[in-house]
């Protein structure tokens, strides 16, 4: 089966003032259709910067200066502009960190969505395929928005609007629709920020921390609906996230990055059964409760040092600086991201 | 209804700053050196001792100040502004054949800010560090660097004495009003453009910072990647994502001007000889003709306050966070 996804050594990198910031160095991972993905990592190892280059959204001055991401066979990074935006938020959408910024103040909700779902709606192809995935569960009208020459008609619009609102969710969606962002918590905030990124049927939904600014009640039910929608729309979902407890919940696979390159690779079974890469296995040791077994441990692990600049990498393995099993090799030679098991990926020379 | 409220609350709440105003206005001026009898006693030692008597009964200047300042409040609340020492005729007269052609001269300078201010504001950002960035940056640091007098005087220099181009002085030409209308129409508008110039000019360059300012703040935000992540064109995002948010500050700064203006009218329409209302109080400054400064003083503190009401009247209707409250 063709990989809905594909990325290969993608490398992006920050041109600072202060020097080159690789953020992202060297990734290659692929994503099945309807697979969700998990992205691991501490702050700043290029979770965020690897979903950007997706989009081909990269804030400069930061550049993808290597690397091929096909998506559905055709590489995103040799199209147009024009080719990219009738991808983004259409066939590939992004949902972020914080819903109240990332919603624009001074516009509805409504109009919000309306614009997502008319950018994309001129002479768009009515295909049959893409608009039953949604009508199959939803009592509206068809999705499908081109049947008029000039796009969508108002009304249309605004029922294709309602009936997004109401697929994440959200009570009285006649309502909401003239509700300003700030009218709403932060929970019903992401709703509407996933409602807006739903409004193209898109293929593969990219998440960065969708939960992170949310509390822990609301983070629950976001990733509860994300995981129906996806069962419902057979979407692929990258999840970025710090919380390896949602991984395991809904992510069939996971990358664990640390400074721009991945680090292990594998199924979520793997991951948690046979970590292998120490810093790995001391993400899993800093969750609480994990390793009950330990019973006589009564701090939290913490992995020691932070992570480093990105400006001054390590000639040798990334992790070294912060290894507990660090070795003369690792400080000599990088190790290759290896093959230890089917499909589990580890870069540490102890695999 | 909520928001007639606000507005009459806030109308409210602007008489005790306007009184407040008044009466640093009334300290001020009478902490100056010179007095409105000054003048009589240039006609010689001897008259002017007893005149001098004469006048200040006359004008009650002999009593404690306090006392004057309580008996001017007593008629300002009645709306009576006075009469003016010089010619004796009531103050708000005075001051409401002038005001038009004040209203009329910051008004165009007002309107000209922002048709100008805005777009150059908007573009440069768009476009940072373009040529076209960089020229308006050195523009408006000339802009906000030249004084305002020293502009006017170069102005009337190069195109009113050298070249002989426009108008120094005045609002129209003597005898004009027996032009035909278009000529008199052309007679104004070359009266009007180098006041207009002069007080637009610094408003223009400090404003097309703020706007250039207000948009790069708002291309950072959050909602602009958000806007392009839906896949908007760069023109979608740039002038209506992050224009609208951007011109919110600057609804504000319309409330900061006015006070600048309108006292930038007292030295323009001086310089020009614009029979406005900012010449009228220069004059009765000069003067020390204290009922028509306390005039001059009450009105444009009252126009300031307007114009900073509705600048938050705007803000409080463009801003729908503020307007939800
Ligand atoms: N606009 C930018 N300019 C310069 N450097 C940047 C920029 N954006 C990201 N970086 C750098 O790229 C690296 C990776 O950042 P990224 O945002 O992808 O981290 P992250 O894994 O998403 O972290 P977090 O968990 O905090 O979101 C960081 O070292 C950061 O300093
Ligand atoms: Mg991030």
């Amino acid at each position: 089966m063709e990989k809905l996804l594909e990325v290969k050594d993608l490398r992006t990198y920050f041109y600072t003032d202060d020097g080159i910031i690789k953020a992202v160095d060297g990734v290659d991972f692929s994503l099945d259709e309807g697979e969700t993905l998990g992205l691991v990592g501490e702050s700043g190892c290029g979770k965020s910067v690897t979903a950007l280059s997706i989009m081909n959204l990269v804030p400069s001055p930061g550049k993808i200066v290597e690397g091929k991401i096909y998506f559905k066979g055709r590489n995103l990074l040799n199209l147009d502009e024009e080719e990219t935006r009738k991808i983004r938020g259409n066939e590939i959408s992004m949902i972020f960190q914080d819903p109240f910024t990332s919603l624009n103040p001074v516009f509805t909700i409504g109009e919000q969505i309306k614009e997502a779902i008319e950018v994309h709606s001129s002479g768009r192809a009515c295909s049959a395929t893409k608009s039953s995935k949604l009508d199959h569960y939803s009592s509206g009208p068809p999705v499908c928005l081109s049947q008029t020459s000039g796009g969508a008609t108002k009304e249309q619009v605004f029922n294709r609007v309602v009936e997004l609102l109401k697929l994440v969710e959200l009570p009285f969606p006649e309502q909401y629709y003239r509700y300003y962002p700030h009218q709403l918590s932060g929970g019903m905030q992401q709703r509407a920020m996933i409602a807006m990124a739903l409004s193209g049927n898109p293929s593969l939904l990219i998440a960065d921390e969708p939960t992170t600014a949310l509390d822990v009640t609301i983070q629950t039910q976001i990733i509860k609906l994300l995981q129906r929608l996806q069962a419902r729309l057979n979407m692929s979902i990258i999840l970025v996230t710090h919380n390896l407890g949602i991984v395991d919940e809904i992510a069939k696979s996971v990358i664990v990055m640390y400074l721009g390159r991945i680090m292990e690779y594998t199924s979520t079974e793997d991951l948690f059964k046979n970590p292998t890469h120490p810093y790995t296995q001391g993400l899993l040791n800093a969750i609480p409760g994990v390793h009950s077994e330990s019973k006589e441990v009564p701090r939290l692990y913490v992995i020691p040092g932070t992570i480093g600049s990105p400006l001054n990498l390590p000639k040798a393995c990334r992790f070294y600086p912060r290894c507990e099993k660090r070795m003369k090799i690792c400080l000599q030679e990088e190790p290759p991201l290896k093959e230890v098991a089917t499909n589990h990926l580890v870069r540490c020379w102890l695999a | 209804m909520i928001m007639w409220n606000y507005i009459a609350r806030r109308l409210f709440m602007m008489i005790p700053v306007l009184f407040g105003i008044t009466i640093i206005t009334f300290i001020v001026i009478h902490l100056a050196p010179g007095s409105p009898t000054d003048i009589v006693a240039q006609a010689g030692p001897k008259v002017s001792f007893e005149a001098r008597e004469r006048l200040t009964k006359l004008y009650g200047l002999d009593q404690p100040l306090h006392i004057q300042y309580l008996n001017w409040l007593k008629r300002f609340i009645k709306l009576d502004f006075g009469s003016s020492f010089k010619d004796d005729r009531p103050v708000m007269e005075k001051i409401l054949e002038r005001l038009p052609a004040t209203l009329f001269l910051e008004g165009l300078s007002l309107f000209l800010i922002f048709l100008i201010a805005i777009p150059v504001g908007v573009l440069s950002a768009a476009r940072q560090y373009s040529i076209f960035d960089k020229f308006t940056t050195i523009l408006v640091f000339i802009g906000v660097s030249v004084p305002s007098f020293w502009l006017a005087l170069l102005l009337m220099i190069s195109f009113g004495v050298k070249l002989n181009w426009l108008p120094i002085s005045g609002m129209r030409s003597i005898g004009s009003e027996y032009l035909p209308i278009w000529a008199r129409t052309i007679d104004y508008t070359k009266h009007l453009i180098m006041p207009v110039f002069v007080s637009a000019f610094g408003g223009i360059a400090s404003l097309s910072r703020y706007t250039r300012a207000g948009m790069l703040e708002a291309i950072r935000q959050d909602y602009i990647r958000t806007a392009r992540a839906k896949g908007l064109s760069e023109n979608v995002v740039i002038y209506k994502h992050a224009l609208r948010n951007a011109l919110l500050p600057v609804i504000t700064i319309v409330g900061f001007s006015i006070p600048g203006l309108i006292g930038g009218s007292f030295i323009i329409e001086t310089i020009f000889a614009w029979p406005g209302m900012g010449r009228l109080g220069y004059l009765a400054i000069m003067e020390r003709d204290y009922p028509l400064i306390m005039g001059v003083g009450a009105v444009a503190a009252f126009l300031t306050l307007l114009g900073n009401l509705v600048a938050d009247i705007l803000y409080a209707w463009a801003d729908p966070r503020v307007r939800y409250k």
